[in-house]
This record gives C-alpha cells, structure tokens and sequence, in this order.
C-alpha cells in the first residue's frame, strides 16, 4: 500500500535512524552499568514502535527482527533484571543488522534479502533470552519459537488482515506465565494497529510513542529561506534605523523601535530553529570508537562533554566529516594498543575526549586523547622525507610548527597504512573545510601524554560579526574571526614606520617583521606606491601566517548577512561574498586565505594559529628578558610607560560618561563602578602650566586590575606598545609609584609603579574614612615609612640566608620580584616555567633552595602541576612554596593549597611579599610585629 | 497554426541608438539605475554589484560585452534577468515599449554584423521605421560562465 510513497519511506527511514541511534544509545548506557529501568523500557518502546511502523510499511523483516528482539527483552523488564552480557552482545548484533535493513530500504525501498542472518540472529536472540531465565525455559522458549514462527511466514503480510488478526489470538494460547500474559497484551495492541492502518489513524498513535515532545519536521530548505528573509529584513530594518536618525519623528521614532525589537526576537527565533545540539553528531562517535576499538584490539572510552551546545545545521553538518576524522585518527594513530599503555605505565583503557563549549561567539570543539601524542622528530623525519620541508627549516621550527606540519597536504605518520587511516590524506583536508566554514584549527599536544585537536567554529554561517574597510572608494568586509588587531602607522611618530625590504612594505610589529599588501594593489594591477605616509594596517591572521593589509580607512564593525558572489565571479579568490550594508550599498567581503595567496604568502607554513595564542606564542619567541611597555603620555614632557602584563584594558570615555561619587570621577564599567584615577595627580605631578586648554572630549583610560577590582587610569594620551629587553634602572627614583626608567630608543621612559600607587590612594581612602582630617601629605608620608619599614626587614634577613627558587613567565614581575628579594639579601634563581624550574630542582643538591615562589599560570607547566610534581618528590616536601599570582579567587586559592602551596599571595606587593616570607622563614618574627604596632 | 500568428512579447531597450529586446518572459524587473559596487579584477563588462531589494544583482555591461564604442557612458536603466539562477541587470541606456511581435517578421542575423554582437543575437525583428535585434541571454549567460571556466583555470596555471 505504501510502496510507492516515497516520502512516507523516507519519513521510516528517518524515524527508524532515530531510534536505531536512541536504541543503541541505551544499549551502551546498559552495558556500563545503568540500573535506570526507564532504559529497558525506553529500547523495548523503541523495539515496539519499529515493528509498528515497519509493519504498517510491509517490511516484514524488519518487523520481525523488531518483534523478537522485543519478546526478547520484554520479560527482563517486567522482571526488573539487568540484562545478561550475552543478550547484550545478540542485542548490539541485531542492531547492526537494523541498520543493514535501513540501508537497504534506503537504497532499493524494500526490506528484502539477509533473511538468513535474521533467522540466525533470532534464534541467538531466543536462546540468549531464554538462558537468563533458566527457570522459565520451557515456556519462554515454547512462546518464543511460537512467536517467532508467526511472524516469520510470508503471510505476515501488512494487507492480509485476517492473517494479523489471527497472530494475538494464536499468541494468546500460549501458556500463561506472568511474563508471557504481559506481554501478550502489549502485543497484541502493537498488532491491531497495521490492521487499521488502512485508515492511518494510528500512524499518530505510532509516531506518538516515539514522540513525546510537540515537534514537526520542517524542510530544511524551508528553514534556508527563512532565514534568507530574515536576513533581508534585518537590512530593510537597518535601513530604517538610519532614516530615522535624519528624521526628527517621534512617532517614526517609536515605529522604528518597534520594528527594531521585533525584527531581532525574529531573527534570534529563527536562528535557533536551525540550531541543533551538538550531540546529533557527536554522539554517532559513540558507535564508531566501539567499532574502531573492536577492529583496532584496543579498548577506548569515550568521554562526551557539553554534546547539548547548539550549533547551525549547516555547519554541523560541515564539521561531521573532519570530526569523524579526527577521532578515527585519535582511535588509529593517538590510543596505544593495552599491551603498549601497560608498559608506559597508562591505564590500559584509553580515554577520549570531546568537550564542546561556547566562548566569544564561537563554538570550540576539542578532541582530545591520552595517547602517545605527536613525536616532533618522527614529524620532521617524515616532512623532510616527503620533501616538504628543508633541513635547514626544521631546525629553525617552534614544537607548535612542526606539529602543524600533519595539515600539509600528502602527510602522514602512521607507519602502516590501515584500513581506518593512514593513507596521507586527511589532515589537510580537514583543515580546508573547517577553514571553508570560517572555522580555524589548533592542535596541541605531549609526548607520551596524548594530544588535542581543538576546532574553534563561528555558531552560523548565516550571519557574521565583520570589520568595515573603505579602500579606493569601495567599502570591503573583513570577518572577524581573521582580525587580529589594526594599526596605525604615522609618519611624525617615529615608534614605529613601514620598512622596505626589496621594494615590498614591512612592519615591525613588537619585534615581528609582519609582510604588507596593500589591498589598492591587490585590487588594481597597475597600482604602485613606493612610500607610505600615515598608514591604516588591518593585521590578519591566514591560515596561521599572520600578514598586514594596508587599507585607506577603517570604517566600523558590524553584523553582516554573507551571500554568495555570481558563480561566473567565483573564480576571483580575493573575495569570498557579498554583502548588504546598512546604508543598503553593497560590499565585497574579502577572502584573506585568497588575498594572502595573491600576494604569494604561504598560508601552509602554519606558525599559529589562534590569534589568542600569538601573544603568548611571540612571548616565547622573545628572549628571555624582554618585556612590553604599554607607552603613555601624563601631560610632562617625559614618556611613561606602565609594564603590559598588568594592563586589563584600553578604553576611551566620553566626557558624558563621567559620573562622581563623592568627590572620586567615576564610570559605570562592566556591572561596576570604574573609579577613574589621574596619573598626573597620582604621580604629584604638578599640571602644565598651558593647561589651560579645553578638556578634551574623550578621556582615555588604561584599566588595570588590583586584587580582582578594575582601576581606571586616566592619562594625557596613549602613544604605543613598545618591547625593551633592558633592565629597569632604579638609581633615580625621585617620587612614590616610579619604579625607574628604561632606555628605549635613546629616550629615557619612566616605569610607573602603578600597583602600588593604586595601594597608596586605596591606603590613603581607607585613612580617611578613620580620620577624617588626615591629608593625602600624610598617606604619603606613610608610604615612605612603609619604604623605610621594608628596608629595615631587609636587613635583618639578611643574618639568615635564602635561597629562592622562583618559576614566573612574565619578565616584569620576574625582574620586580627579584629586585625586591635581592634588596632584602635573597639568592634568587629564576625559571620561566614550571618545567625548567622543575627540572633546576631535580637537579640540585641538598638544601640549594630552601624556598619556592611560582606563578600560577605559566607555559609549558603551570603554577599547579609544578607544586603537585615538587609534593611527589618527598625529598623536596619541606621546601615551603609560595604562589604569586593575580588570580585570587576563593576557588583558585583552595585549588593552589591543594596541589602543595604553602601560601598564596598577590603579585607585586613587596612588603607583604617580605613579611610572608619571613614568617614562613621563621626570620626575625617579633621585629616584623614591632614594626607592624 | 499558421506562422502569421505566432506572437512573441519583448521588452525593448535602446543602446547607442539602437533597439534591443529581450524575450519579456526573460526579464524580472526593469528599475532605474542603482548604487553599485564595483568588483575589482572581475571582467570589464562586470560593472559590479547591485542591491535589489537585499538581493546581490551582478551589473553587465552589454555595451561592454557586445564591444560597441561608445563616446557617453550614460547606462542609466537595469534590465533585471535572471540567467541559470544568476540574478544580472543589463545596463541599458534607454526602455523602450515591451513590444508584440509576428513571427513573420523575424529574420535571422544577417553576415555583416559584427561576430562580437552577432554571437549573441538570435536574430531580428522587421519593425515599423527601425530594426529590433533579439538578445540570446542563453548565449549570454554561456559565454560569461566560459570566461569564468577559463579565469579559474588560469589562476589555478
């Protein structure tokens, strides 16, 4: 009767997949040990509601695989028992068998042909059942075979009423245990209903069982355009938007609003009809590690995390094959085989990992393993090998580069070529289409600890956050996933200019030479400038190769619609759309992967490839003592410069902005008060006497963070970013809060103390509140008996000697902390990370430290694992250890005390820096507590 | 059916002088001309993009593809047609009437025409005082989409 529509099978088919993944689902939850009993009964309603619809349908095969498996698990639900492994086994088996089924009713619309392995996987079924419950053999195995029997004829036949009708009757003449009569019940209300499907009435009921949530299939198509007129009428939103700015109206005004709102409730329902969890394809994972494991000999689990983020269809889509990739490869070439885990001391089960999570309007999904990780030496064996790489390069390459080299077409490690992997395609093409999708890729990994594939995906493609850009006239659209940070270069400001290097412009961008293209010339062949005067830089990230785009204005940021460019204008790679603007002119979006490749960059070459990464990355690259200036003028004729690492933020305030309380100039900032100091008072720097000019109309800010609260800083102008690799000078320090100056491009630069000048005002407030006559000359003078206080600890420790051993990443605080601890006569030995300075300790000998200060968050080896590694070498145990950090939460605090601190303090106080390590030193106590009264 | 009564509506348009159409089934819309964004390194006759009511048009130049000199460039109205799914405004001049034409008057394209416009006529109407030349937008559309093949493969080379 149904044969012949096309839709309703594929409606079955669907279904039936649905079930077919819920099913399975249960089954592996049951296998690990569930007790729900809401499980069986799900996998036995599940069972039910394919034999229904396959019945209704004339797949008597699948019907019949259906019902058995069905009688089969019925009694170990009504008897509340846990499944017997073997059943289990048949179950998965026949499962398998289901899917088959499926495929061929996909594929040629009828269930026909495996009758033999159906007849088989029956008879493994029944037995299976029937050996669980040896007390009611006879019975369960008479009513099975009966069943079976009945629904193994040919007569079966969905059309053949009477022959349906008959099976509950016939079913009911079984003997009567409890189980069987059960059962039969439900039987036979699962059979009357192809008997009326004639009528489809009980198609509902059927699909009802299986749906308990009010939900309708939607054409996917149907959603697309949707979304499309969405999309265009939040550009005919837009546009009114800026009508109205010219238009004084107040009742256009409210209509606009109005629209305003409605349109983007729209476009946010909309959105999420077309968001789908991650899980739908995550957790097919489930079935293919099991599969791969059996295939493999190896045992892995799978760890699903955060499967309920949602994503767009499409895009999940997109991401379904690299996914699978990824965790085949992890599978093949990551996880050891239990024999090899053994004997590098892991568990024998391997573990994999996929965690998803939202973070800044994308998705991250991230596969991870405990396997052997990648071996950068194999890597660059096999890159220099397959002649993609030169000798000379490898040398030159970064841990990071050579395991990106796994993305170069025509790579891969695996030493055997297996049927799961290993035929040098892959990689490169999962980096492709993840890019293709505006996604980017990252890959981290340990030798021997196993590795982790993180893809960062934007959460739709429909509509995307872009930067606007003007050149030539034209407006341009750049997504801001490339967009790593823009510059300004002008001429009168010698910080910084474009280089020449064989005619083409250069940046020097914080110590990298960053190559330029100019997007006039990329546009227009016949375009040359030989010089650049003030100049508009958007700085790119392609692929990992970070390169500068000379653009003539940077207009604004906005959401953008993307629509594709004419199929007869794919072929210029330098875009990859087009899209709509506000004003309702069109612009181009730019293709950077293409522009990049235009201007002959090699985008394969992957350096990095999060731009979050890139700081801590050129960190690294940087010698050991360069540090990062944030470079700002406070109204004196002398350049200041406050240590990069301590500021949060940069931001500008419009006068408007610009609240009081009290007497103190504050901004509401992020759900807080923003108090908003002058680093010219601060400082007592006396105004300029020409200051007389107007206010200027926006303030700019530095926010920096002291003990988790957000200061802002006002100064006269910020002027750069510069990085300075010499030592901070002290020998003239002519007021509080300097901590000395630098030399820098034969200029001499002031290094504020601005934490401690931040402590001062807090100290000076706090004095205040008690005595209300107090004035700021006395908090000063405070300030300089608590100098006075610190020099005098000083030396009465220096009768006891200390050997410090001290792991910080950051050279600012590194060389502050040292400073402070050399003052006080300390040895102090310092580290980068927590790896060297745990391999420094390995190394020495008895007693060389007697002390050990970490920061928390370091490369390579954290603050934490450092302490947990120092703890389990027992040698070590009575070394105290203090944490540095900036991070002071409760939480981070009992999570340093649990890997091994002794104590936990903030960063850059050196009095109390001092007086902790005294009472841990057990120094001269009662001098510090006269000093304190 | 004799071939007198065979009828076929065409929208007209003129370029340097002379009368164009275009088979009235063909075309979407006609509008006055429109802001464009130009698309850099795209072929001369792509003049660039167009917003028609938040959909991307691609604006061609049939001056500019059929090679006709033209002193002005004063392209002021769009034809929109809509080419094996790709939305694309002729730039005309002038809109004429939307004419119904007898079969009886088609002639096709005689020798001396040019080839760069030849190629895309499919022939010509016999009208009153002047010459209607009938646009091919399937020739059209081919060719453009040829270029296109061959810029790929090129910037592949």
């Amino acid at each position: 009767m149904s044969n012949s529509n096309d839709t309703a099978i594929q409606e079955f088919i669907s279904e039936g997949n649905e079930i077919f993944q819920r099913v399975f689902d249960s089954l592996q939850a049951l296998e690990k040990g569930s007790k729900d009993p809401e499980l069986l009964s799900s996998l036995y309603r599940d069972m039910h509601t394919l034999k229904g619809t396959a019945q209704l349908f004339g797949f008597q095969n699948i019907a019949k695989l259906a019902h058995v498996l069905e009688a089969s698990l019925d009694p170990i639900r009504k008897n509340n028992l846990s499944i017997s492994p073997r059943l289990h086994e048949c179950c998965f088996a026949s499962l398998y068998l289901f899917g088959k089924l499926l495929t061929n009713v996909q594929n040629t619309k009828s269930d026909h042909g495996f009758t033999d392995e159906i007849l088989r996987m029956t008879t493994l079924l029944i037995d299976a059942a029937t050996h669980q419950f040896e007390g009611e053999i006879t019975i369960e195995n008479e009513s099975f075979t009966g069943s079976e029997r009945k629904i193994d004829f040919e007569k079966l036949k969905p059309t053949a009423e009477v022959e349906l009708k008959s099976e509950p009757r016939k079913l009911k003449t079984v003997p009567e245990a409890n189980v069987i009569n059960l059962k039969n019940d439900l039987l036979s209300a699962a059979s009357v209903a192809p008997v009326i499907a004639a009528e489809s009435a009980p198609v509902q009921e059927v699909l009802s069982l299986n749906a308990p949530e009010a939900t309708i299939r939607v054409q996917v198509g149907l959603l697309d355009n949707l979304m499309n007129i969405i999309g265009e009428l939040v550009l005919v939103r837009n546009q009114v938007l800026q009508f109205k700015n010219k238009h004084e109206d107040a009742e256009l005004l409210g209509l606009s609003k109005n629209l305003d709102v409605v349109t983007t409730q729209l476009q946010t329902e909309v959105m999420k009809t077309r968001m789908q969890p991650i899980s739908n394809v995550v957790s097919k994972f489930q079935r293919v590690v099991r599969d791969l494991a059996k295939e493999l000999n190896k045992q892995i689990d799978l760890t699903l995390e955060g499967a309920e983020t949602e994503l767009d269809k499409t895009i999940l889509e997109a991401i379904k094959d690299p996914m699978t990739h990824l965790v085949r490869n992890s599978c093949d070439h990551g996880i050891e085989t239990p024999a090899q885990r053994k004997s590098a001391g892991k568990p024998e089960n391997g573990h994999l990992l996929i965690r998803a999570f939202h973070e800044g309007g994308y998705v991250i999904v991230e596969i991870s393993d405990d396997g052997k990780g990648l071996d950068p030496k194999k890597l660059i064996a096999k890159a220099i090998e397959k002649n993609l790489i030169s000798t000379e390069q490898s040398l030159s390459m970064q841990d990071k580069e050579v395991y990106n080299l796994i993305f170069m077409p025509g790579f891969s490690t695996a030493q055997n070529v297996t049927s799961v992997s290993g035929r040098g395609v892959g990689m490169d093409v999962v980096k492709t289409n993840i890019e293709k999708i505006g996604g980017t890729i990252d890959l981290n990994s340990t030798l021997g600890k196993g590795m982790t594939v993180g893809i960062k995906i934007p959460l739709t493609l429909a509509i995307v956050p872009a930067l606007l850009i003007k050149t030539n006239g034209e407006n341009y659209a750049i997504p801001q996933v490339k967009l790593v940070e823009l510059v300004r270069v002008e001429i009168d400001n010698h910080q910084s200019s474009i280089e020449y290097l064989h005619g083409k412009p250069m940046l020097r961008l914080r110590g990298d030479l960053v190559a330029l293209i100019d997007l006039r010339e990329l546009t227009n062949k016949n375009f040359s400038q030989s010089k650049y005067e003030d100049t508009n830089i958007v700085i790119l990230n392609a692929g990992g190769e970070i390169l500068g785009l000379i653009v003539d204005e940077i207009s604004d940021t906005a959401d953008i619609v993307v629509k594709p460019l004419s199929a007869f204008l794919k072929y210029l790679t330098l875009f990859s759309g087009a899209t709509i603007l506000g004003d309702g002119t069109v612009a181009i979006i730019l293709d950077v992967i293409g522009m990049a490749m235009a201007a002959n960059i090699n985008t394969q070459r992957t350096k990095e490839i999060d731009p979050s990464l890139s700081l801590a990355d050129g960190a690294v690259k940087k010698s050991f003592d360069a540090q990062e200036f944030l470079l700002i003028d406070v109204g004196t004729n002398v350049t200041h410069a406050i240590p990069l690492c301590l500021v949060q933020r940069l931001e500008e305030f419009s006068l408007k902005q610009l609240e009081f309380s009290g007497k103190q100039k504050v901004v509401r900032y992020r759900d807080q008060l923003l108090p908003i100091l002058d680093l010219c008072e601060l400082l007592n720097y006396s105004k300029p006497e020409n200051s007389k000019e107007q206010p200027k109309e926006v303030e700019s800010i530095v926010v920096v963070q002291r003990s988790g609260k957000f200061f802002g800083i006002k100064v006269t102008e910020i002027l750069d970013i510069i990085t300075a690799d010499c030592d901070i000078d002290d020998t003239v320090c002519d007021r509080v809060g300097i901590l000395g100056n630098i030399v820098h491009d034969q200029t001499v630069i002031v290094i504020v103390d601005i934490l401690s000048l931040l402590e001062l005002k807090q100290h000076g407030t706090n004095g205040l509140k008690k005595n209300q006559t107090s004035q700021v000359q006395s908090t000063q003078l405070s300030s300089k008996n608590n100098i006075e206080r610190i020099k005098s600890m000083s030396v009465d420790m220096k009768s006891k000697k200390v050997r410090v051993l001290y792991a910080e990443d950051v050279a600012f605080f590194r060389k502050h902390v040292m400073k402070v601890l050399n003052g006080a006569g300390f040895e102090v030995t310092v580290f980068e990370n927590g790896a060297k300075a745990l391999a420094a300790l390995d190394k020495s000998y008895d007693n060389q430290f007697n002390l050990i200060l970490s920061d928390i968050e370091m490369p390579e080896m954290d603050g934490l694992e450092f302490a947990k590694q120092v703890r389990k070498r027992n040698k070590f145990n009575d070394i105290p250890m203090i944490a540095l950090t900036t991070r002071f939460k409760q939480s981070d605090i009992d999570a340093g005390v649990k890997a091994g601190f002794t104590s936990y303090m903030e960063k850059l106080d050196p009095e109390k820096l001092l007086k902790q390590v005294a009472e841990i030193m057990n120094l001269n106590l009662e001098d510090i507590r006269r000093a304190e009264a | 059916m004799s071939k007198d009564n065979l009828r076929s509506q065409y929208s007209t348009f003129i370029m340097a002088d002379n009368l164009y159409g275009i088979d009235v089934m063909q075309v979407q819309e006609i509008t006055k001309a429109l802001p464009m964004t130009r698309v850099p390194l795209a072929p001369k006759y792509v003049k660039g993009l167009i917003n028609l009511r938040g959909q991307i048009s691609t604006a061609i130049c049939l001056k500019e593809l059929f090679q006709i000199e033209s002193k002005r460039n004063d392209e002021v109205m769009n034809v929109v047609c809509r080419l094996n799914d790709i939305l694309v405004s002729f730039l005309v001049d002038k809109i004429g009437d939307v004419l119904e034409l007898e079969e009886k008057d088609f002639e096709h394209v005689p020798d001396t025409v040019p080839r760069s416009i030849k190629q895309f006529v499919k022939g010509v109407y016999k009208i009153p005082g002047k010459l209607l030349t009938v646009i091919d937008t399937e020739k059209i559309a081919q060719r453009i989409q040829e270029e296109s093949k061959q810029a790929t493969m090129n910037s592949n080379a």
